[in-house]
């Protein structure tokens, strides 16, 4: 499903944020980036859906060559791969219904269907009853449900998640985790970013280190450290 | 993936509703801005149309003694027509020059009655090859001295002086118009870059969940070109108030000696109209579409 072939990127001509990356994600894997900030994490992700370029090396998601792709068909790479933040990245005038069915509506969806797939996410992820609520009205763990749902309402083949636990209390962190993980389930492969180690040590699921943008450690079943 | 129209409408609508003050804001200065390019438009055109009733105007006039002999009335004729710098000639004889003197003193009668047309002397009226007031009063004295001929007259003095001081006021006014559409654009500019940057999440998103750009620039394009319509509207309302206000005051009023000749037609107001119209809708949706394109680049 996802491919990096000696990735290297490198900001501004002197920092390489990534350094030789080889690895390889199968579908429906569920993968943990871990290391310490700036150890290229968040360059690692960004690289997959092309909101960066690499200077050297291959990159395949879905089989595709994505560096090949014209300016124009990253749109469509993109509907294939569902994002989540730390920060949720809500748009705060809209309710919760609405966030979600934007994401629908910014690829052209028609309306019998957002109509049909907003209410049937939310049930997902648990927030039923709350389609009618403002971001701001919503604690932190409910606003990153909604943020999920907004990435999963398409049935994207990879989900890409951010720190997603970043900002959340322990408890809330075991319920993002749990979705994740039901996510994860349906086919999906999630590559999630994570400073939390009793969430990599409790999972057990595959886990890639980084350290100063070069692959020091993927290992199945893993601990943080 | 078609672009539905309905969700561009709504976009567009409660944008421009959102940022209501900003909207207003802009309009108004893109209304006066564009106002201001279709009065000097108005303008321009009136002072080169007066300038050009005045160049085939530059004639002069020689003026047959009364008692002149038909000899005399057609040697003057005759070397006329031959002179290179002669391109036409016209010869008033005493019917005509009373004709004219009627519709001239149309509005005193009384002074009409007490002139004896006998009175009045024929004379040719001249039109030079050259507009070049030098050249005129060179033809002008050569045939001051002939027999018969009483005098030349020629609208030297005064036709140069109007020339230049109207061929100056028409370079500043072209000079401004085109600063002032040259300030609509970057207003427009400006107002909808304002937009897009407190929509920047909103772009953010968009992108993120796979929206195309043409997708995410379109409302905005739209927006931009509503914006510059709507500005463009409340400016021909003002260039139309402008061009009532002109006419009642100065056109064909004697005490305005030089504006009353800068006049424009029906014509010449609803191009610049139009022209307004299509500058506001075009800078206002290339605008916008410039503007959102820093946010698009992958």
């Amino acid at each position: 499903m996802i491919k990096l072939e000696n990735v290297s990127k490198i900001y501004k001509g002197e920092h390489m944020a990534l350094r030789d990356a080889t690895v390889e994600i199968e579908k429906g894997e569920f993968v943990f980036l871990v290391g310490p900030s700036g150890s290229g994490k968040s360059t690692f992700l960004r690289l997959l859906n092309r909101e960066e370029t690499a200077e050297k090396g291959k990159i395949y998601v879905a089989g595709k060559d994505i560096a090949a792709l014209p300016g124009y068909k990253v749109p469509y790479l993109r509907r294939n791969i569902g994002s989540v933040f730390q920060d949720f990245k809500l748009l705060p005038n809209k309710t919760v219904a609405e966030n979600v069915a934007f994401a629908l509506e910014a690829i052209g969806r028609p309306k019998s269907v957002i109509r049909e797939a907003v209410p049937q996410i939310l049930e997902l992820v648990g927030l039923g009853r709350k389609e009618g609520s403002m971001p701001n009205e919503l604690s932190g763990g409910e606003q990153q449900r909604v943020s999920i749902a907004r990435a999963f309402v398409n049935r994207p083949l990879i989900l890409l998640a951010d720190e997603p636990t970043g900002n959340l209390d322990p408890a809330t962190s075991v319920g993002i985790m749990k979705l994740l993980d039901r996510i994860n389930r349906t086919g999906t492969t999630v590559v999630m970013a994570t400073h939390d180690r009793g969430i990599v040590d409790t999972m057990r699921r595959r886990v890639i280190e980084l350290d100063r943008g070069s692959v020091v450690r993927d290992q199945a079943r893993g601990v943080y450290e | 993936m078609a672009i539905r129209l309905d969700y561009v409408l709504k976009e567009t609508g409660s944008n421009l509703v959102r940022n209501l003050t900003l909207t207003l804001a802009s309009l108004l200065t893109v209304a006066i801005a564009l106002a201001f390019v279709a009065v000097s438009f108005l303008i321009g055109t009136g002072i080169n149309q007066s300038f050009l009733g005045l160049r085939s105007d530059v004639q002069m006039f020689v003026y047959m003694n009364p008692g002149a002999t038909a000899d005399q009335i057609d040697s003057v004729n005759k070397s006329l027509e031959s002179n290179p710098q002669v391109e036409s000639v016209k010869f008033l004889d005493k019917e005509k020059t009373y004709a004219e003197f009627k519709r001239l003193f149309a509005d005193q009668p009384d002074f009409v009655e007490s002139i004896n047309p006998e009175e009045l002397p024929q004379s040719f009226r001249v039109k030079p090859t050259s507009t070049d007031a030098d050249v005129v009063s060179a033809v002008g004295t050569e045939f001051e001295n002939m027999t018969g001929v009483y005098r030349v007259e020629y609208a030297e003095e005064y036709a140069r002086q109007v020339q230049k001081s109207l061929s100056t006021l028409n370079s500043w006014v072209r000079l401004f118009g085109v600063a002032l559409i040259f300030v609509s654009v970057l207003l427009i500019f400006n107002t909808i870059r304002t937009a897009v940057f407190a929509r920047r999440r909103e772009i953010e998103v968009m992108r993120l969940v796979g929206a195309s750009n043409w997708f995410i620039r379109l409302p905005f394009m739209t927006e931009g070109m509503v914006q510059g319509l709507l500005g463009a509207l409340a400016a021909a309302g003002l260039t139309w108030g402008f061009d009532a206000l002109w006419k009642r005051n100065f056109v064909n009023q004697v005490s305005f000696e030089l504006l009353n000749q800068i006049k424009w037609t029906g014509g010449d107001l609803w191009k610049a109209i139009i022209m307004i119209l299509v500058v506001g809708a075009v800078t206002g949706a290339v605008g916008s579409g410039i503007a959102v394109g820093r946010y698009l680049r992958v």
